[in-house]
């Protein structure tokens, strides 16, 4: 017979991987309940973005030679699908918080590292998916690279995939509602996106929008990703990426555990 | 079962920062394992806070509930939807038990169970925005039920449910109950919660106001039964004689309810008197005809005890 602290609050394991398994099977079936969409989220659009976006601007910024360009712009590029999965995460943690999911979670024992992980799992089978696809993509459009590097790089996208997880985690405890949560999303993503040196170098831009990349925590992400895929020192691009995705861990978990799970009686 | 006979409340309150009031406030009891407790209230008297409290998915101001042995177990259903709109009607009973901690073989075996006693069955493979409202409040109890909890708290769960529905619900849990389980149910349905339930925790206003059997309870806020009886001669035309010896007898002569069909006399008796004794009361004055007792039961304990709280 499994057990289960009764009541919960006072026995709620901070650190605790408990449910993991379960949490993380949860989220696979509701992404698999889109599957639907599959097609189009994990090949399709990111293909589209890269054929005709970055190929598109390799041909007017890069002198025709759309190679080079693409090889500059990949590894920046896979972040940002690692980034789309911010999205997903505040989305699944706004349902789990609204509709008193987590509450659920909590109440049978899940501890808050397993809960936050366990939201890792599919925004990760996703990420992997999309670059497969782009993987495919990139090779078929004349780009060159160094398979071990190449690796080290998605590796890293997926351990920086954990700080916009967690952030999305943290953000959910602030949002209320649906609207709440549309406006958040419709501030953030596009800014975030095109403010991070993906599609163009950090040097060459304008001063202001090097502030505002600097200020932006996917341009180190972008940063580290491209020095380890060019076989360049990541330097403290790395270092500040790395620890901004372990604070946003801890606080994650943090704000899973502490939180009250219903606000006020029904 | 646990060997544990009581779930111990000491001094429990819950204060809303957000609106600066008090839901709940000096609660101190000891809810018993083995019973089935109906918890009553008006709107907004705590009942929620109470379950929510108990469940731990909300943190109290003051007080608490004394430590349970960890293997204690616990099913929870709340009054709002909680509904993973992305899985079917089985995979959202099937969540509750694979987060319980049960391996997949039994996850599945139990959830079958649960679902047969909701009676979703044929719905299990449907999607969940495709089924009504009171479907999803089955899936929403098959989900409590599903790992055999040692402590179910239940708030409101016949609401939008079928006759047939609630009734299977409340049999299950009675029968669970019946096992060594506590279970605590809030519901308005007090006919289905009188049939089934064994005690009565009443609030009011974020207070205690009883804690006791259903027997008692309705034997203290509902003292009377109601004897319509049928004989020859009118009420007007009751004898003096008829009528002192009913006052003697501490019996008072009431309004019929359904003035349509007013019997010859409507009398309200001491719950549980003998018919025997009432009946040398009305002889030889009057011919009884026929007699259609009525014993209150816990709505009209309830009326009674809202009516005396108001009046107070």
């Amino acid at each position: 017979m499994p057990t289960m602290p009764f009541p919960t609050h006072q026995s709620m394991r901070r650190w605790s991987l408990a449910r993991i398994i379960p949490i993380a099977e949860i989220e696979l079936k509701s992404f698999w309940h889109l599957k639907s969409q599959l097609l189009s989220d994990l090949v399709i659009v990111p293909a589209v973005y890269l054929a005709l976006l970055a190929a598109g601007l390799g041909s007017t910024v890069g002198d025709g030679d759309i190679a080079t360009y693409l090889t500059f712009v990949l590894p920046g590029f896979l972040m940002m699908q690692a980034f789309g999965g911010f999205q997903r995460a505040i989305f699944r943690a706004t349902i789990d918080r609204r509709w008193g999911l987590l509450a659920l979670k909590r109440l049978l024992g899940a501890g808050g590292l397993g809960y936050v992980l366990a939201m890792l799992v599919v925004p990760i089978i996703s990420l992997l998916a999309k670059t497969v696809a782009i993987t495919v993509l990139a090779i078929a459009l004349g780009v060159r690279m160094d398979a071990r590097r190449y690796i080290t790089a998605i590796l890293l996208t997926c351990i920086f995939l954990a700080f916009w997880t967690s952030l999305a985690t943290i953000l959910t405890s602030l949002i209320h509602t649906y609207e709440q949560r549309d406006i958040m999303l419709s501030l953030l993503i596009l800014p975030i996106t095109f403010s991070a040196p993906v599609f163009y170098a950090l040097e060459d831009v304008p001063r202001y929008l090097r502030i505002v990349a600097f200020a932006n925590p996917l341009s180190y992400q972008v940063m580290a990703v491209r020095r380890v895929f060019n076989g360049e020192h990541p330097g403290w691009w790395l270092m500040v990426a790395i620890v901004a995705t372990v604070v946003a861990m801890i606080v994650a978990v943090w704000s899973v555990s502490r939180s009250e799970l219903l606000g006020a009686e029904s | 079962m646990t060997a544990t006979s009581t779930l111990r409340i000491r001094n429990l309150g819950k204060r809303y920062s957000a609106t600066d009031t008090w839901a709940l406030r000096h609660l101190t009891l000891d809810l018993p394992f083995g019973s089935l407790i109906a918890l009553l209230g008006a709107n907004g008297a705590g009942k929620s806070t109470f379950i929510h409290l108990l469940s731990g998915t909300i943190t109290p101001s003051e007080g608490g509930v004394e430590p349970l042995p960890p293997d204690i177990t616990i099913g929870w259903c709340s009054q709002k939807t909680s509904i993973d709109w992305f899985l079917d009607v089985y995979e959202n009973v099937l969540m509750g038990a694979r987060l319980a901690g049960f391996s997949r073989r039994e996850s599945h075996a139990l959830t079958e169970r649960a679902i047969e006693i909701v009676r979703l069955s044929d719905k299990a493979r449907q999607q969940t925005d495709t089924i009504s409202g009171g479907q999803l409040q089955r899936v929403q109890i098959a989900r409590a039920l599903v790992t055999n909890p040692d402590v179910l708290l239940l708030d409101e769960p016949t609401v939008g449910l079928d006759v047939e529905s609630s009734e299977a619900v409340l049999a299950d849990l009675r029968r669970r109950a019946d096992d060594g389980a506590l279970v605590l149910v809030s519901s308005h349905d007090l006919g289905l919660l009188e049939t089934w339930c064994d005690r009565v925790l009443l609030i009011a206003d974020g207070e205690l106001v009883a804690f006791e059997s259903r027997d008692a309870f309705m034997a203290r806020f509902a003292a009377e039964e109601v004897l319509d009886i049928t004989t020859t001669t009118p009420e007007q035309e009751l004898p003096d004689s008829v009528r002192a010896r009913l006052d003697r007898a501490g019996i008072r002569i009431i309004a019929p309810d359904d003035p349509e069909h007013t019997p010859a006399l409507c009398l309200a008796i001491p719950r549980g008197t003998p018919l025997g004794r009432i009946l040398p009361l009305l002889e030889p004055e009057l011919d009884v005809l026929d007699l259609r007792r009525t014993t209150p039961g816990l709505r009209e304990a309830y009326l009674a005890f809202s009516q005396h709280a108001a009046t107070r």
